[in-house]
């Protein structure tokens, strides 16, 4: 495999990192059980992981169904306690942060809620500044002036004054990164927001990733099956399977051929891209 | 209808001053109406009179109608129309559901069980009456809150019907107390169940109003976090709100908001869904707005029904509760109807 034209950043499973400067993203040892009962075996485990990940990475968890994505996803959220093993940002233990710290620093876009009750979206990308606000919150200038920006940066801009439930799911979907963005994350975490996208507004969103994780404020986790949108757009990929994490470096290096078709079970092929990314065939036809 | 803008503190002062005029009208007008019907200056001169203490000048009107009849009656109607209005907004942003409100969901009929059980038991302890009245749908609530799950989730319909079998199971019991229990009064009962503001009250208003008042207050503080857990649980989680103390209060308040209504009118139906939904639609689904908004509307929605109530075919009264329902029952199914759309 030849090397990238534009330099990746070392995306390892040990990156460089600058001496005395703590990793964004530093997972250690991190595992789960999931118990249905207090004296019942676990449901589901996820066995102990670990990767780091720099500011303006972009870090996809790729893996079939069932495999533990979003619980992986979860635990980085700090919305699930961990079994075992701890999640640091930028060198704070996660657990040691209050809700509204770690809102502050984490922001999560979630596989869409149903709103309840009306709302504009510009109302929606404001809920963003609520972890800076004190108690009442009615915004001020600077928040309306962060949620508009963040709504540019998706190219919502437009999208501002209307009824969120009058909108269609790809613009929904960047009305929600926009509230996402609005809370100034260091660490930006999306569970499966391809899913209800076509393949342009697949690449769309994820060239909007990309560039917003180059250009340097957040680390951006994307928990994803799209094996494709992966090999692609990711600096470094965790290849989940049955609650382990498999493999953990460049798409390059994670995805193997023999080992995408065993845990996707699917006749897939691996071949080398031209920019030095694998490329992955679906090859049904000539199994 | 377009979005409005991000709401500001001064739009809520602005629609807060301008419910109160409305508050102010209403009140004067049903003080007006009945038997005798009074004038507008006479109402005010006689309010002003009784407001600085100067009695010497007051009339009979005065003294016996406005004061000793109908003003007690003007001033429960607020009570009792603020606390359900906001309890109905509370609990639907609790259960993320646009059709709840604590007739609907048989919080009322827990807190009138609750009720006519400490009745039973010790009739003259009205305190009693309201703490079991309290034990009663907060009892509810949480009976409720649980047999609307559906693997693990709270699923909307499942929750409605629990809430109505709930109501409807309590009603029951209720019937059976009453029919089994010699010489009461089922008349009056009977009125008491359906929502009746006529009925004197057990003590001093001053005292009912500071606790709802503060506890509207209470979930007042509570405002910015309901938007979020409106807009879902987890995501509200996400953003930093305390969700579990949020919803213990709101759980806790809008409990206690029924039973203070419940025990000193009985059931009465459909306001806390109504007034919301107006509101909403007049002034926007944010909560900074909506609860002040919804206790002001539920005043006068309250005060409205009451004087109606009274009035239409006097010189026989309706239970109140049969005029929210009339005008309630017809609302809930259009909107039960539009929800399933």
């Amino acid at each position: 495999m030849s090397e990238t034209a534009t330099p990746l950043p070392n995306a390892g499973t040990t990156p460089a990192v600058t001496p005395g400067e703590p990793p964004r993203l530093l997972v250690e040892h991190l595992s789960y059980a999931y118990h249905a009962g207090r004296s019942e075996a676990p449901r589901f485990t996820l066995e102990p992981v670990s990767f780091r990940a720099r500011r303006g990475e972009l870090l996809m968890i790729v893996g079939p169904n069932a495999s533990g994505k979003t619980t992986l996803l979860r635990l980085l959220s700090g919305l699930l306690r961990p079994l075992a093993g701890h999640v640091e940002l930028d060198g704070v233990a996660l657990d040691r942060l209050d809700a509204r710290t770690r809102a502050q620093r984490i922001a999560v876009v979630q596989q869409e809620s149903p709103l309840v009750f009306p709302m504009s979206a510009v109302e929606y990308v404001l809920q963003g500044r609520y972890p800076y606000s004190r108690r009442l919150h009615f915004p001020s200038t600077d928040d309306l002036g962060l949620a508009m920006r963040a709504l540019e940066q998706v190219g919502g801009a437009h999208l501002a004054e209307r009824w969120m439930h009058e909108i269609s799911g790809g613009e929904k979907q960047r009305v929600v990164l926009a509230r996402a963005l609005a809370q100034q994350p260091l660490l930006l975490l999306l569970d499966e927001p391809t899913l209800h996208l076509d393949i342009g507004g697949q690449v769309e969103l994820l060239r909007q990733l990309a560039a917003l994780a180059a250009s340097g404020r957040a680390t951006i986790v994307v928990v994803t099956h799209e094996l494709g949108l992966a090999a692609e757009f990711a600096d470094q990929v965790v290849l989940m399977h049955r609650g382990r994490a498999l493999g953990t470096g460049k798409p390059s290096e994670v995805f193997q051929e023999a080992v995408l078709r065993e845990v996707f079970a699917a006749p897939l092929r691996v071949e080398p891209g031209a920019s030095g990314r694998p490329r992955i065939l679906l090859e049904v036809r000539a199994e | 209808m377009s979005p409005s803008k991000p709401l500001t503190s001064r739009r809520v002062i602005g629609v807060t001053l301008l419910l109160a005029l409305l508050l102010l009208v209403v009140a004067v007008i049903s003080l007006r109406l009945g038997a005798v019907s009074i004038s507008t200056p006479q109402v005010g001169a006689c309010l002003v009179e009784a407001a600085t203490g100067n009695t010497a000048h007051m009339t009979a009107d005065c003294r016996m109608i406005v004061l000793d009849l109908r003003l007690p009656r003007v001033l429960l109607a607020l009570l009792v129309g603020a606390s359900l209005s906001v309890a109905g907004a509370g609990f639907q942003a609790l259960l993320r559901n646009p059709l709840a409100d604590p007739y609907v969901l048989g919080v009322s009929s827990g807190a009138a069980l609750g009720a006519i059980l400490a009745l039973l038991v010790e009739p003259r302890t009205t305190i009693g009456t309201m703490a079991a009245a309290f034990a009663g749908a907060l009892l509810t609530v949480g009976a409720v809150y649980f047999l609307g799950r559906r693997h693990g989730q709270l699923d909307s319909f499942t929750l409605l019907l629990a809430g109505i079998i709930t109501a409807s199971f309590f009603s029951a019991v209720i019937m059976f107390l009453m029919a089994s229990l010699p010489g009461r009064d089922l008349r009056g009962m009977a009125f008491w169940l359906m929502g009746d503001l006529s009925s004197p009250l057990p003590m001093r208003t001053g005292w009912l109003m500071l606790v709802a008042w503060m506890t509207i207050g209470g979930v007042y503080t509570t405002a910015a976090d309901l938007n979020l857990l409106a807009a879902g649980e987890q995501e509200a989680m996400h953003l930093g709100v305390n969700v579990s103390r949020v919803k213990l209060v709101v759980y806790l308040a809008g409990s206690l908001l029924t039973a203070l209504a419940v025990s000193v009118s009985g059931a009465i139906g459909y306001i806390g869904l109504l007034v919301p939904h107006v509101m909403r639609m007049l002034f926007g689904s944010d909560y900074r707005l909506l609860i002040p908004a919804s206790a002001l509307g539920g005043a006068i929605a309250l005060i409205i029904a009451d004087t109606l109530a009274r009035t239409v075919i006097a010189p026989t009264e309706l239970p109140v509760g049969a005029m929210t329902a009339i005008a309630g029952a017809p609302v809930f199914i259009y909107l039960l109807r539009r929800k399933m759309g």
